[in-house]
């Protein structure tokens, strides 16, 4: 799984260098952003501009780091290209994550 | 002159999913089908050959999954055929849309679980033989025919 970490305030961006996100990459998803869940920030900003597609496998991971998030600190989906952001609205989470256009986007609205 | 067939078998290997759905894609775009269309159809075929990966094969690399793909005149059917532990035709073809569905106050939702339903959702229609070789059969019409998107 190929990313990058950056920090911006109170926000850790990072941002996947996948085109895809699928069954096969799921559990490494999950092993990077595990790495995560229990940082000391506002804010973990998911930067998904470069994933053209994902499956409901994909989808669960993001869901699985959710549900691990610490306390006080929010994660948030950014850059969702068209596929990817319908299939968050087909399976309706787009109601479950916070989601911005750009990763800029988001950092901005975290005080 | 018969109907145009695409055919392609890979290894039981999630990693390897993705050729079947860029076969279909290309199938798809021979058809007619096109920009977010195409993406449904690469969509519901990963969904397809991953269930049959993890569950029929349950995660073992040593088997195959093949897709059939058949352009006909109105419709575009692609059957997914494995050879591992089969499921119930009664609960793979039960409408599980309904899944799609945020449940309120729950422990949020579910990390699996939505593939069928996002299948039924994005296909005309489902169908599953269970056999020694099961055989899952998605069709979606053609635009010429009338399918509304």
């Amino acid at each position: 799984m190929k990313f990058e970490e950056s920090r911006q305030g109170g926000c850790i961006i990072i941002r996947l260098l996948e085109t895809r996100l699928g069954a096969d990459k799921a559990a490494s998803f999950k092993d990077v952003m595990a790495a995560y869940t229990h940082s000391d920030c506002k804010a973990v900003v998911l930067d998904i501009s470069r994933v053209e597609f994902i499956d409901s496998s994909g989808l669960g991971a993001i869901l699985s780091v959710l549900k691990q998030m610490q306390h006080g600190c929010e994660l948030i989906i950014a850059g969702a290209t068209d596929p990817v952001a319908s299939m968050f609205k087909l399976t309706r989470m787009d109601r479950v994550f916070l989601m911005y256009k750009t990763a800029a986007d988001a950092t901005e609205r975290i005080p | 002159m018969g109907s145009p067939q695409f055919t392609l078998t890979i290894e039981s290997r999630l990693d390897s999913v993705h050729a079947l759905a860029a076969m279909a894609r290309r199938a798809s775009e021979s058809a007619g089908l096109s920009g977010d269309e195409l993406n449904e159809v690469e969509l519901c075929i990963t969904e397809a050959a991953n269930n049959a990966i993890k569950h029929a094969y349950l995660g073992e690399s040593k088997f195959v999954v093949e897709l059939v793909v058949t352009v006909l005149p109105d419709s575009i059917v692609f059957d997914l055929f494995d050879s591992g532990v089969s499921a119930e035709a009664s609960i793979m073809e039960a409408d599980r849309r309904h899944l799609l569905d945020v449940a309120p106050g729950s422990d949020g939702p579910e990390e699996s679980g939505r593939g069928i339903a996002i299948m039924q959702s994005l296909m005309d229609s489902l169908e599953y033989i269970a056999g020694p070789r099961n055989r899952l059969r998605l069709t979606r019409r053609l635009p010429r025919s009338g399918k509304e998107s």
